[in-house]
């Protein structure tokens, strides 16, 4: 993997590809005319990064935006986790559970959002409320399925040896689905970070998803883009956060 | 007999306590009960209102993905089969994905106004990069004794393509194709709450203004139900597409 002419060679095509088919185009429309507002130029993107930092407007929507996705994100994770796990050892409580939350499943997060603004109105608690959902599906059903899936001759192996419930429960199952869980929160962070915008994109005065919106309806080209580099920049770094931790777990 | 009884036991609970919940006073302006949703669902079912916005959605739905999975299919096919495109391509798809859906609707809005255009372009944004990987790696991990033993027979290299390539591949593409598609009916109803005025997405929106949660809980039984049948229905188009 760590093959190093190799990785040089995939880094400069990929950077070709992106000048190509991103830089090169985009610097096109901007010399042959097209309206700021359709597509700004690089330096108009600059400036408005400039304002932005001095205003203090981006820091403020992206540490609102940070603080209520892990908010709703561990919401999810210390709710679905544990239900996951009593699921999972109980096939009499799975076979009852398993029709309502096939059910809701399908009623996606973003049906939630005007329900939410009936219920909460704007308040924090109806965006909570959103990531919390977003994330509890994509938490509960890989969870059943880790617990649903451990070696049972590694449970009787250590009950042979004298272990305790509880000793069986923290040294041997829990351990053996870790790695899962921590693909499941991966996944469910994702779709976390796209319910929070969805939200404030919907019914929000402050946030990204906010920021991005308003900037749209005052023709702020500049600022829409810039948003979406930040919201696109914290997913990808998040990703990378867990797959660090899902490596870490695995060696 | 008693599996049925269990599987019952907790939904009908559920919607027990809910009709019960409707009729508390404080909750009862913003929970109707059970049968006052049904009632409206019913009226607005035999209005036709329903169905021109449940059409509407499917339709933008349906043209995003389509659009989506042609250019993700055939970008993700010609990355598996040369490494250069690979490499080239590499750059702006990972540049791009982590943009998520959501983001690339004001400025769909900014350039194609609001409408339909905007409603599918958010669509493609949402659905194109999944069944753009999962048809790359399904493309990739295809068997090399099978292509091996089609180039001993002397096949060609268009016929390994079209005879082995795709063939093995079709299990993978199909599932991101999935993936895709509850990834498109999620886009389709945000981006109608914003971008259009009509569809299931804009529907609730405005009910949600105007004040009337029995249309908002209508519009999202009928969102799940949608989106149950159309995983139901793409589930039964994959076993006789790839026979399994």
């Amino acid at each position: 993997m760590s093959d190093r002419p190799n990785t040089a060679r995939v880094l400069a095509l990929g950077a070709l590809g992106v000048l190509l088919l991103i830089v090169v185009p985009w610097t096109l429309a901007v010399l042959s005319g097209v309206r700021p507002i359709i597509l700004p130029s690089g330096w108009q993107l600059l400036d408005a990064a400039d304002f932005l930092m001095r205003t203090d407007v981006l820091l403020h929507s992206t540490w609102v935006s940070l603080v209520r996705v892990n908010l709703g994100f561990l919401l999810a994770v210390v709710t679905a986790v544990p239900l996951g796990i009593v699921l999972g050892r109980s096939p009499l409580l799975f076979a009852a559970f398993e029709p309502v939350v096939e059910s809701f499943r399908f009623v996606i997060p973003f049906a939630w959002i005007p329900l939410a603004i009936l219920w909460f109105g704007t308040s924090e608690f109806g965006k909570l409320f959103i990531i919390w959902y977003a994330g509890f599906f994509v938490l509960l059903l890989p969870t059943i399925e880790a617990v649903q899936g451990i070696d049972k001759d590694l449970i009787a192996a250590a009950r042979t040896l004298g272990a305790t419930r509880w000793t069986i429960f923290w040294r041997v199952a829990f351990p053996a689905i870790v790695p899962d869980l921590l693909l499941a929160m991966r996944v469910a962070f994702a779709v976390c970070w796209i319910a929070i915008l969805a939200a404030e994109l919907v019914a929000s005065r402050a946030g990204l998803g906010y920021m991005i919106t308003d900037a749209r309806e005052l023709l702020q080209t500049e600022v829409v883009i810039i948003g979406m580099v930040v919201i696109g920049c914290i997913g990808a770094i998040y990703n990378a956060l867990f797959i660090r931790l899902q490596r870490l777990v695995q060696y | 007999m008693q599996a049925l009884a269990i599987r019952l036991a907790l939904p009908l609970l559920l919607i027990a306590l809910w009709a019960v919940a409707a009729r508390s006073p404080g909750v009862a302006p913003v929970l109707p009960g059970p049968a006052a949703v049904l009632a409206t669902l019913w009226q607005m079912t035999i209005s036709g209102e329903l169905f021109v916005h449940v059409a509407a959605s499917l339709q933008r739905a349906f043209a995003g993905f389509v659009v989506a999975g042609i250019i993700g299919v055939a970008a993700g096919l010609a990355m598996s089969q040369s490494r250069l495109v690979n490499d080239i391509l590499a750059g702006p798809v990972e540049l791009l994905r982590p943009i998520s859906s959501i983001a690339w609707i004001p400025l769909a809005i900014l350039w194609f106004g609001i409408g339909f255009n905007s409603v599918v372009f958010v669509i493609v944004a949402s659905c194109i990069f999944i069944i753009l990987l999962n048809t790359l790696a399904a493309a990739q991990n295809v068997d090399r004794d099978l292509v091996n033993a089609a180039l001993t027979l002397g096949a060609t290299p268009r016929q390994i393509f079209t005879k082995v390539t795709v063939p093995s591949a079709m299990p993978g593409i199909m599932l991101g194709l999935r993936i895709a598609m509850t990834g498109a009916w999620g886009g389709v109803l945000i981006a109608e709450m914003i971008a259009t005025r009509e569809g299931l997405g804009y529907m609730i929106v405005r009910a949600q203004a105007s004040y009337r949660p029995d249309i908002v809980i209508g519009g999202m039984i009928v969102i799940g139900f949608v989106g149950y049948a159309l995983n139901w229905l793409f589930l039964a188009l994959q076993r006789r597409i790839t026979h399994v």
